[in-house]
Order: structure tokens, then C-alpha cells, then sequence
């Protein structure tokens, strides 16, 4: 996934504005996976949508581009890197040997094996043109300069809020 | 691609098999592929309660993939409800997974000894214990069973107590508020002992033309962000519906004694949006997100997706009930038991209009009084159906069947086409409609002609497809006919391709040949609009096939008399009946159709490649 001549915006990460502009319907997992495996498939999805049908909550995720990432802490074959200039992490598919030590680290669930290919996967911004943000009917998902540092932890608790209240009948 | 998956639940055995490309290419999918299936197994005459009544499962040749709305799945089987075809088709995420996991189709045949689930990972499959889960609602089954595989993103579809307990119109729920509804699927769910068919998929789809195929979906996103309905519809989806036939004067109200009700603003999708929905949902790859969830902490409390404007409907106009929040609660209900929402409208506004015409009294409905607008008594009876409790056992068998326990002359107020009750719309007011019902091969329902144009289309438009300007004229018959033959065909492919036809024929975004475009860069089949138009009419004369074998002929083709002979009381439709005959003489002729019996001539069966089917 190592992109060279890449025209990936220094200043520009992938944000959820807002969980309740996310309808659900899944378009960004099936843009992607045709993008970047020229199939249907939403497992093969570099961004996954987190249903929690009862309490009608979506919540896509994705990889944050982490200025000090968890993912690239714990591999030890130095297959994933921060890209300072591009603001991306980036995994060298040539190193990665596919033990998947970093999928547990990371706070949103971003990484993912590839079933075939046995290396991690994960979003890479299409080299400055993300297709879910372009593809996203209600843009939930934008393409735009980064705040700060992403506010990881507040988006994570209200994913576990959330989960607390996904019980409950009529 | 192509696969099928045989399930013998009486053997506890399963086969995989491969579809022939020819038979995908004649019937395209889901519910073309499942006609043809139900039409090859099933005798004339069988119960279709029994374990010889295959329940099948189909998605469509582009299902899973990023098209717009072509995430459906179709289920079919003989009807408890109708004793004819049944079939119903169903919105959300189950689809796709079944397709991702490497199916087109999913047989069931025999009966479970005991309670089961089947559990369909990619390859395995297994058919698993669920003495826990019987009983539970839908909603708990969901929860239940995503506990114990341990996984929150698998699809489910299941029954409630609804199809536990027979009830005639009980549905296959998905995704919490997705119903396969209509025709009792889930009574033949529930008769197998299955309460779930869990699926998890990861192989994907494979798409022959991917550059291609992002170009079409890339025009296709386009178009129907610039069809003029889209705000609407991504706003209020069908809910907008209300105010717009009220203002028809379509409306049905009190068991369509009348196309206009007083309450009709209260129960709008207007007031529904602004008082209680929180965001809008959407099924898989859809783009128009026109479903929506609401949450409220009154009187009623409860939270969920939906409901549709059929529903509103049904639990709201139709049973004289201006109570928003009792509908919203109700339809909550009704999904968790599993029970579809238009039969269970109908049957409560059918015993309102018997207990207001003096027919049944507190003694016969134990206590529960059936007056106009009572939503307490609508609450209790949605629970009263579900479990067949008292009272609710007579209404558990549909409006036909209830009528003839009651007797006393109710059958003049059991609406119902072939045994199925009617969506939600006065067809005095909408003459392509009364045709549609009238000769749809589930009974009365709008989907199977869908015949929009007639009132949203220009003069000019259905005058270049159609002949007429009249045909825009939502009070005049000529062209009806016309309008009916074509959009059962488009309604065939759309159910077969899988597709929302909300996106096919709403919004009118896309036409045949961006469908078939898609089939290619998907498949690659060589195909066209015209071939595409002939399937749709091979689907639609295969139903016939199989209906007349059970013994329906012209004479069923016809509505209930409250529509044929009294004329609508009050409001914009007011003095309009349904003159049936003429459209039906039309119909048949361009059909191919004998005239008197309704029978497909053999040239058109010819034509079709059907010969066979009736040698």
C-alpha cells in the first residue's frame, strides 16, 4: 500500500462529523473495497460501519492516520510507519508478515488481515482522494484539515455508551 | 456465483449446488428464481403448512455490491394466508450477506423435530438447536443469537411468536423493522420449526467489469440525487404518503368506509419527523435512506425504525386511530412478534367495522371494545393475534377466514383480493391501482404493478409509453391496462434483480436499460432492456402458471364489492367506484390471455419458452 508519487494533502485526515449523519447504508465499505480489491466485499473494507441495530446507532470506523500510532509501536518487523510529510501511517505490504499484533492495539478497530494476501490492510486515504468521503450520501465521513489531534478517545466512549444502551424491548 | 443451498430439515441434511447460468438468465433472481423453484416442487392442492411446502430465499445478480438499493432478498412459498403463491420481499442487510457468503438461493424443505436455527458461515452450514430462543420475540432472538456466535455484524432473519404460533400473515423480520410481511412466510417459517436462518459471508462478489461498473453506479448515484422526489423521499420516505392521498382523497379510513380522515395531519410524516425522529436510516448501498429511526418517552415508550406509510396506514387511518404514538408502539410490536402490519390494520379495522355494525359484541372480542380510533384496543389486539389469545385466534387467520367464522353477512366487510388484504389506497380514486390489485399474483397488493404514473408522470410521458394522456388521469381508464401489463413487468425485474423500487420506479431515476447495463458489468451477461422486459413477463405468467394450478381463474381477478359497487362517499374521489370489467378485457388481450378464463394462451407461453411448464 506503500504509494509513491503520492498527492496525499499534508493538512487533510478523514473525520465522522457527527455519528447521527451516518445513515448505515454501507456505501463507503463497498466504494472501498472495490477501490482497493476491484470486488464487492464489504470484509475486504478498508472503513467499517458499527451497527448497533437497537439503539439505531452507525458509527463508521477508521483509521485515524495517529500522529504517534499504537499499530506501529507493537510491529516488529518496522512494516508500519508514520509518513510526517503525507500525515498518514502507512503499511509496507513487502515487510508486513501478517502476525496481527497490531489489530488488537489499535482504538478503532481499523486494521483488518487480508484472508488472501496474509498482511494487514487498512485505509490509506486513496492518496489524497478518499473515495468513501466523495461516495457518502449524507457526509457523515468528510475529507477535510485535520483538528488538532483526531479526538479519538471522546468517539470511542461514545461507542461504548452506546453499546450499554443497544438492550431493552418495547 | 450461482449458488444454491438445499436445506432438509425433516433429514437434517444440506446439499450445495451450482444454478445454471441459463436458468439466472431466464429468471434472473430472487423472486423469478424463486417461482420457478416453488413451481417445480409444489402439487397442486398441498397444505402449505405441511413439510412437503418449500420456503425459499433468493438475492439478485447485482445484490451485495455498491449499486444503488440492490440490497434485497425475496422469500416464497405456497401461502398459509392465500392458499395461492406467496411471496414477499424484504429491504435491509440479510441479502447481501447470504450473497457474500456465496448464494443466490436458500431452500428449506421438511420439518424440524424441534426447535432449530440454521447457521450459514461462508461454506459451513449448520442446523443448530434453538429450544432457547422459541417464544422469544424477534428482537431477543437478534440479541440472543449474535451473543451466543458472538459476532454483533451477522444478518438475521427470524420469526416472533407470530409465525410460532401460525398466525396466517406472520413475517420473516431482518435487521429488527425489515419485514418479508406480506403472505405468511413466517407462519411457513414457524410450521418447519425454524425460528432463524443466520448468515455471515466474506467472499464477496466478484464483479466481471469493475471500471465499468463504477462508471454506471457513478451515474446512477447521480441520477437519483437529481430526481426531483429525492429531498422528499430521503427526508420522509413513504411516510409522506399521508397527507398526499388525504388530500386525494384516497386515504382509507375506518375500514375504507371513506378516502378522507380527520386525523390525517396528526398521523402525517410530518408531524412523525418533527416530533420523534432522531436520524434516517437506509438498507444496504441505498442512498435515499428513507427509512428512519424515533425514539419517545410518553405513554407510550419505545424506540425504533420505521414505520412506513402502509403502516400508518393500517394501524392509524384505517382503523380510525389519529394516536401517532400508539401506531409507532403497535408497529414496534407488530415486528417483534413478527406479524405483518397491513393484514394486522386490516383485520382490527375489519372487526371495528363488525362490532360497529352490530356483528360481534364485547362477548365475542373478550371485552376488548372495537370502536373507531380506539388505540388501547388496537395494542391489545396486535398482542391478541400474535398469540392467538381469545379473540385474536379468529383474527389470526386473515379478514377471509375470520369473516366466514363470523358469518351474519361480515363477509361484506372482509377486504381482501385471492385471500390477501389490501395496501393502502382507495382504489376508487386510483383506477391502475384496482387493476393491479385486482390481477396481482399474491393477491391484493400494490407492488406487483406499483403504477405510478398515473399520477406521477406528465400527460405527455404516459402518452409516449402508453398511448394516452388519459392515462395520467387518475379517474379515467384508458391506458390503465397498458400502465399494469409494463410495470408488472418493471416490478418483476426490479423483485428479481433485487432492487428498491423506490429507486426503479419512484423516483424515476433509472430505467430497464441502466438495469440491465448493470447486470453486465456485474455478471457479464449479454443482455438488454427488451430481453430484460421479456424475463419480467416470463416471471409474471410463470406466477399465473403456478396460481391457476391451484384453481384461480378470471373470477378471482375482481375486488371486494365495497370498491365495485359503492361509490366513495365524500372528498376529491367522492362518486367514484372501480369499473373493473373493461380494464380487464384490455389487460387480458394484451396479456395474451384468454379472455374468459384467464388462461395464458399457448403462443404467449410459447413465446415465454413456458411451454413446458404446463405439458
Amino acid at each position: 500500500m506503500c504509494a509513491r508519487n503520492s498527492r496525499v494533502d499534508v493538512l487533510k485526515s478523514l473525520h465522522l462529523v457527527e455519528p447521527n449523519k451516518c445513515v448505515g447504508c454501507r456505501i463507503c465499505e463497498n466504494i472501498c473495497s472495490l477501490t482497493k480489491e476491484k470486488c464487492s466485499n464489504p470484509k475486504l473494507s478498508r472503513i467499517k460501519v458499527v451497527k448497533l441495530e437497537r439503539s439505531g446507532v452507525d458509527e463508521p470506523t477508521f483509521c485515524r492516520q495517529c500522529v504517534d500510532p499504537p499499530c506501529a509501536k507493537v510491529c516488529d518487523v518496522e512494516a508500519i510507519h508514520r509518513d510526517q510529510n503525507e500525515a498518514r501511517v502507512i503499511i509496507d505490504e513487502d515487510k508486513c508478515i501478517g502476525c496481527g499484533k497490531c489489530l488488537p492495539v489499535c482504538p478503532f478497530s481499523a486494521l483488518t488481515l487480508h484472508p488472501d494476501r496474509r498482511v494487514a490492510i487498512k485505509c490509506d486515504l486513496c492518496d489524497g482522494t478518499p473515495k468513501c468521503a466523495a461516495w457518502c450520501p449524507t457526509q457523515a465521513i468528510i475529507y477535510a484539515e485535520s483538528f488538532e489531534n483526531p479526538s479519538l478517545k471522546q468517539t470511542s466512549r461514545s461507542i461504548n455508551s452506546l453499546k450499554g444502551s443497544d438492550k431493552g424491548d418495547c | 456465483m450461482g449458488r444454491r443451498v438445499i436445506i432438509d430439515l425433516s433429514r437434517e441434511k444440506s446439499v450445495k449446488e451450482q444454478l445454471k447460468e441459463e436458468l439466472l438468465k431466464s429468471y434472473l433472481g430472487g423472486r423469478g428464481i424463486n417461482v420457478k423453484v416453488l413451481h417445480d416442487l409444489v402439487s397442486q392442492n398441498l397444505d402449505p403448512l405441511s413439510p412437503e411446502n418449500p420456503l425459499i430465499f433468493g438475492t439478485g445478480p447485482v445484490t451485495g455490491t455498491l449499486f444503488p438499493s440492490n440490497g434485497r432478498h425475496n422469500v416464497t412459498s405456497k401461502s398459509p394466508l392465500t392458499g395461492i403463491l406467496g411471496d414477499s420481499n424484504s429491504g435491509g442487510f440479510w441479502g447481501p450477506e447470504l450473497k457474500f457468503a456465496g448464494y443466490d438461493q436458500i431452500v428449506l424443505v421438511g420439518r424440524s423435530r424441534k426447535p432449530v436455527y440454521i447457521w450459514i458461515d461462508d461454506d459451513g452450514v449448520q442446523i443448530r438447536d434453538a429450544s432457547n430462543l422459541w417464544g422469544e420475540t424477534t428482537w431477543e432472538t437478534d440479541r440472543l443469537i449474535k451473543e451466543e456466535l458472538g459476532d454483533e455484524a451477522i444478518q438475521i432473519a427470524c420469526i416472533g411468536q407470530g409465525g410460532e404460533n401460525l398466525v396466517r400473515y406472520a413475517a420473516i423480520m431482518n435487521n429488527l423493522a425489515r419485514a418479508a410481511g406480506r403472505t405468511g412466510m413466517g407462519a411457513v417459517m414457524g410450521s418447519k420449526n425454524v425460528k432463524a436462518i443466520v448468515v455471515r459471508g466474506s467472499r464477496g462478489v466478484g464483479i466481471a467489469h469493475p471500471e465499468l461498473f463504477e462508471e454506471l453506479c457513478k451515474d446512477a448515484f447521480e441520477k437519483i440525487y437529481r430526481a426531483a422526489s429525492y429531498e422528499s423521499r430521503s427526508k420522509y420516505g413513504t411516510t409522506m404518503l399521508i397527507s398526499i392521498y388525504n388530500t386525494m382523497g384516497v386515504l382509507p379510513t375506518r375500514n375504507s368506509q371513506t378516502g378522507v380522515f380527520e386525523g390525517a395531519e396528526e398521523i402525517s410524516g410530518e408531524v412523525l419527523l418533527e416530533k420523534y425522529v432522531v436520524k434516517n436510516k437506509a438498507c444496504f448501498s441505498c442512498p435515499i435512506h428513507c427509512s428512519r429511526y424515533f425514539s419517545m418517552k410518553n405513554f407510550y415508550e419505545t424506540s425504533g425504525e420505521g414505520p412506513e406509510f402502509e403502516t400508518l396506514c393500517s394501524l392509524g387511518a384505517r382503523c380510525g386511530n389519529s394516536n401517532l404514538e400508539s401506531i409507532l408502539y403497535a408497529n414496534n410490536l407488530a415486528n417483534q412478534y413478527g406479524i405483518d402490519t397491513i393484514s394486522t390494520g386490516n383485520v382490527i379495522a375489519f372487526a371495528m367495522e363488525c362490532y360497529e355494525k352490530g356483528l360481534i359484541t364485547d362477548s365475542d372480542t373478550g371485552g376488548i371494545e372495537f370502536t373507531w380510533g380506539n388505540h388501547e384496543a388496537i395494542v391489545e389486539a396486535v398482542k391478541k393475534i400474535a398469540f392467538r389469545e381469545g379473540f385474536g385466534d379468529i383474527l389470526a387467520d386473515g379478514v377471509k377466514r375470520a369473516s366466514e367464522k363470523i358469518g351474519r353477512g361480515a363477509e361484506r366487510f372482509a377486504l381482501h383480493v385471492k385471500g390477501l388484504e389490501p395496501p393502502e389506497q382507495d382504489v376508487r380514486g386510483l383506477k391502475a391501482w384496482g387493476l393491479g390489485w385486482a390481477v396481482s399474483s399474491r393477491g391484493a397488493d400494490h407492488l406487483r404493478a406499483f403504477p405510478l404514473p398515473e399520477t406521477t408522470w406528465t400527460p405527455e410521458e404516459v402518452k409516449e409509453t402508453f398511448g394516452t394522456e388519459k392515462a395520467a388521469d387518475r379517474f379515467a381508464y384508458l391506458g390503465k391496462a397498458d400502465m399494469v401489463k409494463h410495470f408488472e413487468e418493471i416490478c418483476a425485474i426490479s423483485d428479481s434483480m433485487e432492487m428498491c423500487k423506490i429507486t426503479l420506479i419512484a423516483l424515476k431515476a433509472l430505467k430497464p436499460e441502466d438495469a440491465a447495463k448493470i447486470i453486465y458489468a456485474v455478471t457479464g451477461w449479454e443482455i438488454d432492456d427488451r430481453e430484460l422486459l421479456r424475463v419480467g413477463e416470463r416471471i409474471v405468467n410463470l406466477e399465473r402458471l403456478f396460481n391457476l394450478r391451484e384453481g384461480i381463474s378470471r373470477r378471482d381477478d375482481t375486488l371486494p364489492e365495497r370498491y365495485l359497487k359503492r361509490p366513495m362517499p365524500e372528498g376529491p374521489s367522492k362518486g367514484n367506484i372501480v369499473e373493473l370489467e373493461p380494464m380487464l378485457d384490455r389487460y387480458y388481450e394484451l396479456r395474451g390471455w384468454n379472455a374468459r378464463t384467464g388462461i395464458p394462451e399457448r403462443k404467449k407461453l410459447e413465446e415465454l419458452n413456458l411451454a413446458y411448464e404446463v405439458s
